[in-house]
């Protein structure tokens, strides 16, 4: 645990602050090492979030834990680090081990899914949990509870059907769902003016006659904000919200993808210089909310702690053969 | 037991379990007028919009919503108005539903039920006469029940609300005037993986679902009459998963095994009966298995007589049970 | 695929009886040439071929009443495409099908997709399905004596287990080789005697001993399988008449010159015989007749098979309604087959559809003989040997007369003695009636 040199008495929301740039920190430094681990032989794919950790950090930590319901896609390693997944357990997904959380190393990496956490399993299939969502509020709504949905996307998934059709079911019902998308300008390699004729996707809100909002997604205390705003007008029943955070992935879209085919290294500097994490570093040591030491030593904390994740995850044990044959039925039917 | 039709017996089980359960909700296009044939008749009354719900006309998010009513607590019976239709929620389906448990290491399962109406013989042409079950049959994590009784279609309607996983309730349009039986009065269920031996006999086995099932009944209860064929009829109720021991019990039993099924013959729920008796019961055969089903056509066409040609008829079932006695 | 179809004659009639196929199938025809001979109340009309091409199949046996329309036959036009066959139940086999045309039958699946079964000789190509198989190593059973009832005469798994239950009600008949002695297939006689013993395998001889193996012709073969299911299946019983033949061989002396001169062919006494058991025959029409399971199947023809001894064997050409030939008829069509016969020259035909048997047993010099009774026949009679014997005469004198017996081996479940008695006697006392002088049609 860091302590502040100077004793200030630490408020809540620098509290709040310091735990989300710990959040940042964690996302950034696993984002890296599980794409190394790719790069190494170590890891037969990674997909990461490295760039949209704002986006991810500051939305999450707007959402009741245990209560809201959350889709989150594979970038979002950001807004789980933040709902509590630990480095350790995303690591043994990203190992495929019997010990995943997730999906006991049946799906790819960073497929998320805990059902305490209200996290719900989602497959590759862009989109396909955005229905999902409406489905679940449609629930809440009926059962009379206070609770919420917040699903994430990038705008690629925006031109998918099933898109239209849960916002439209959503705006409906004014059902209280989130709709967040994560515009990072690319969807693999198609840039935005190949995916929409809008130029943004929050104006497509105004099609199912909702509420839909742009924000600078590298801003985290804006993105806060306006997800939190957000939630809590859902849960008083407003209806759905549609936000859409502009943003910028650092990384190739998976270790699969070679981002040098499709941009230019200088367009990928140019948002490097403008990363999330300086900046929110530099704002909280300007509000002396952080030290330069404090962030040092928590940088190299989170360093060793996820070292040693690393260590222990690749070391837990495969699932057996004889595992591949389960659950295909709750009942256990065998297949 | 109370003789009920076809149609009645379903809306009989969907209105009980919606009285047992107040957080089931039926969900499809046109289901608060009653639908386009008249299963949810009067439920919109008894249980007002939000359960009784109209939804856009929009297949994939039809399943896509309902999966997420089921993991918040509700129950989901949606409806695909027509079989034909039930495409553009494959995704749903067959991506998200029937994967849902095993892709999250059993962390969740998908109780939804999917009912759809299929099947030919009402000059529905070639999109509202569709059968698609051998398709989805085809996918593990899911199950895919086709009634042909009014009591099997009130049990596995209730066996498919409280089941634990997705189920693919295939309901024959055709049956649900046509088709009249006795339904206990009891609240029961029918187990889904559970095939019904219809009538007993040494000499054939013929194997069926869905409204040809009674054709076949029927066609063998004319032979047995005749003195010319005294044949075994197994109804499979479910088509997936399976009942294996009742197939190949009634398999062995005469040696000489036919499917007939409406749905065309190529990759048809019959190439999967005959290879599953084939590779079990291959000592017991005393004929090639044989399938009577329509021919791979795309689709039912409008012309009756056409239409009348393809299917398998009662004669033609006759024929190729007399045919396969004689062998 | 064209068909030929039983024509409408006019004048009433209604159907009519296929009597005579003039063409084989597998045989081709020629636009109009006649195939089929076809006798009504008002005449006997060949029907010829409506078009060129080949006669693929045989749908009515001779001897079948048919009504006007009935299809009787398929023909393949030339320059047609393979017919594909409906996959329904096959058309009756005609007597001693030919396992040639089962080959040629290839079925096809129907429009709504059923599938087809296998149209191929199970008997002769002994295949069996697997759960025939399994009974039969279960209960350790001889499947070549267990009589098929499937397509083909397929052993079936039923027949099996109705085998097993009861092996003498459900034994096979023998089964049909091409080219030999004819015999209904599907008549299936009832109690049989299970086999005791197989004879050992022929062909195989034994390294040196006491015996000489000689391997079993096909001749023989069959001969041997008729004989014994002749033997099983039947229950039989026999008698023998004397005929004072006197005046048949006076007759004969006095004309066979004459006869060989005008007719160009011999004279023997067999056309008489022939004559004297088909004069008895129209009397006693079950001697004419067949046992089935139905019923006893009475033939309106008299299709007379003649035992012929070649070498080889036995062979029985058929004298095909010997009831319309005169002497020189008979004699001429005797000699014929016989010739055939020895150069093993008959055709199929000519060695189906008896039925009744005669043989002339007395050209061995046998006075008195116990013939076997061929399986889908009520009887076979046989002519012995003509021999000088002093009798008494009516007026007390002793004279010489040629005497000769004739003898019946009958299907008792078709025949009592005293029918067989009587055709015997109405036999012999045509023969009897004949007198030097007599005229010779």
């Amino acid at each position: 645990m860091v302590r502040a040199k100077d004793a200030r008495p630490q408020s809540a929301t620098s509290k709040l602050h310091r735990q989300m740039y710990r959040d940042m920190l964690v996302s950034r430094e696993l984002s890296d090492r599980m794409f190394a681990l790719n790069r190494q032989g170590r890891a037969a794919f990674a997909v990461t979030g490295q760039g949209h950790e704002a986006t991810q950090v500051g939305s999450a930590h707007a959402i009741k834990r245990g209560t809201d319901w959350v889709l989150p896609y594979y970038r979002d390693v950001g807004v789980m680090i933040a709902l509590g997944m630990s480095p350790h357990d995303i690591l043994l997904g990203l190992f495929a081990k019997a010990g995943d959380p997730n999906s006991g190393g049946r799906q790819m990496p960073c497929h998320w899914s805990w059902p305490e956490m209200r996290v719900v399993t989602r497959s590759s299939v862009i989109a396909a949990n955005l229905p999902h969502a409406s489905g679940i509020a449609y629930a809440s709504k009926l059962r009379g509870l206070k609770e919420v949905s917040i699903v994430y996307f990038g705008e690629g998934a925006t031109s998918e059907g099933d898109f239209h059709e849960a916002v439209n079911f959503a705006a409906i019902h004014k059902l209280p769902v989130v709709f967040f998308c994560e515009n990072n300008g690319y969807a693999i390699s198609e840039s935005s003016e190949k995916q929409m004729s809008v130029l943004h996707v929050a104006d497509r809100a105004k099609g199912y006659n909702i509420v839909g909002q742009t924000v600078d997604g590298n801003d985290i205390l804006t993105v806060h904000q306006t997800t939190k705003w957000s939630i809590e007008e859902c849960r008083r029943g407003r209806g759905p919200k549609l936000i859409e955070a502009k943003t910028y992935r650092f990384s190739p879209h998976t270790s699969s993808d070679d981002d040098r085919r499709y941009r230019t290294r200088a367009e990928l500097e140019e948002w490097v210089k403008r990363d999330p994490i300086d900046r929110f570093r530099t704002r909280l040591i300007d509000e002396g909310e952080l030290t330069a030491e404090e962030d040092a030593e928590m940088r190299a904390q989170i360093k060793r702690e996820i070292n040693e994740a690393v260590e222990a995850a690749e070391r837990a044990p495969d699932p057996e053969p004889a595992d591949a044959l389960r659950f295909v039925y709750g009942d256990e039917t065998a297949p | 037991m109370t003789s009920k039709t076809y149609i009645e017996a379903i809306r009989e089980g969907l209105l009980e379990e919606m009285d047992r359960l107040d957080t089931m909700i039926v969900l499809g296009e046109d289901i608060q007028e009653g639908g386009v044939f008249r299963v949810t008749d009067g439920m919109l009354q008894k249980y007002g919009p939000q359960r009784v719900l109209d939804t856009p006309l929009a297949e994939s998010s039809i399943v896509g919503v309902s999966i997420g009513m089921a993991i918040n607590g509700c129950v989901p019976v949606a409806e695909i108005q027509f079989a034909d239709f039930a495409y553009p929620a494959f995704n749903q389906i067959i991506s998200e539903a029937a994967k849902w448990r095993y892709r999250s290491n059993n962390g969740w399962g998908c109780p939804i039920v999917v009912r759809a109406p299929y099947g030919a013989g009402i000059r529905g042409a070639m999109y509202h006469s569709q059968s698609i079950e051998a398709l989805l049959a085809h996918v593990p994590g899911l199950k895919v029940v086709a009634p042909s009784t009014p009591a099997d279609a009130k049990g596995l309607i209730k066996a498919a609300i409280r089941d634990p996983d997705p189920v693919i309730y295939f309901e024959h349009k055709k049956a649900y005037r046509m088709v009249k039986g006795e339904v206990p009065d009891e609240d029961f269920a029918t187990s889904i993986g559970s095939a019904a031996l219809r009538r007993e006999g040494d000499d054939i086995t013929v194997i069926s679902y869905g409204l040809m099932a009674h054709e076949c009944l029927q066609a063998a209860e004319q032979l047995a009459d005749e003195g010319a064929v005294d044949a075994t009829v197994l109804d499979l109720r479910t088509l997936a998963p399976l009942d294996r021991d009742a197939i190949l019990d009634a398999a062995k039993r005469t040696g000489k095994v036919l499917i007939v099924h409406e749905d065309n013959l190529t990759g048809g729920i019959g190439a999967e009966v005959s290879a599953m008796i084939s590779e079990h019961a291959f000592d017991y055969l005393d004929a090639p298995v044989r399938r009577l089903a329509s021919p791979d056509v795309p689709a039912m066409p409008f012309n009756g007589a056409l239409e009348d040609a393809l299917l398998p008829s009662r004669e033609t079932i006759a024929a190729a049970m007399r045919d396969l006695a004689a062998y | 695929m064209a068909q030929l179809v039983m024509p409408n004659v006019g004048e009433g009639v209604t159907e009519g009886t296929v009597t005579r196929w003039l063409k084989r199938e597998g045989d081709d025809v020629a636009l109009d040439e006649p195939i089929v001979e076809v006798e009504t109340d008002k005449a006997v009309v060949e029907i010829p071929s409506p078009v060129a091409g080949k006669l693929t199949k045989i749908l009515v046996p001779e001897d079948s009443v048919v009504p006007i329309g009935a299809v009787l036959a398929e023909l393949e036009p030339v320059g047609a495409e393979k017919p594909v066959a409906a996959a329904s139940a096959p058309a009756p086999a005609s007597a001693a099908a030919s396992s040639a045309r089962a080959q040629r039958e290839a079925r096809a699946p129907a429009a709504n997709g059923a599938t087809a079964s296998n149209g191929e000789d199970f008997r002769r190509t002994r295949r069996y399905s697997p759960v025939v198989l399994k009974l039969a190593a279960e209960h350790d059973i001889d499947l070549s004596l267990v009589r098929g009832t499937g397509v083909e005469g397929r052993v079936t798994r039923q027949d099996v287990l109705r085998y097993i239950e009861n092996p003498t009600l459900h034994t096979a008949p023998p089964s049909p080789t091409a080219g030999v002695v004819g015999v209904e297939r599907r008549e299936a006689p009832a109690p049989a005697r299970r086999a005791i013993e197989q004879p050992e395998a022929a062909g195989r001889a034994p390294e040196g001993g006491d015996e000489d193996v000689v391997p079993l012709t096909p001749t023989r073969r069959t001969i041997a399988e008729r004989m014994t299911a002749s033997h099983q299946t039947i229950p039989v019983a026999w008698m023998a008449v004397e005929a004072d033949v006197t005046g048949l061989v006076e007759l004969r002396e006095r004309v066979k010159d004459e006869f060989q001169r005008v007719e160009g062919v011999k004279l023997t006494y067999m056309p008489f015989f022939i004559q004297a058991f088909v004069a008895a025959l129209k009397q006693h029409p079950n001697v004419n007749a067949t046992f089935t399971d139905g019923g006893i199947k009475r033939h309106r023809s008299h299709h007379i098979g003649v035992a012929v001894a070649v070498e080889s064997g036995l062979v029985v050409p058929v004298i095909r309604d010997a009831g319309d030939k005169s002497i020189a008829g008979l004699a001429r069509e005797l000699e014929t087959l016989a010739g055939k016969a020895r150069t093993r020259k008959l055709a199929v035909d000519e060695m189906r559809g008896a039925t009744i048997t005669v043989d002339n047993t007395g050209a061995f010099g046998s006075i008195i003989s116990q013939p076997i009774v061929p399986v889908g026949q009520a009887a076979i009679v046989t002519t012995e040997a003509i021999r000088r014997e002093l009798r008494p005469r009516d007026d007390g004198a002793i004279a010489v007369r040629s005497l000769m017996n004739l003898c019946i081996s009958f299907d008792h479940r078709v025949l009592d003695g005293a029918e067989a008695g009587a055709f015997m006697r109405d036999a012999r006392l045509w023969l009897e009636a004949l007198r030097p002088d007599s005229q010779t049609f």
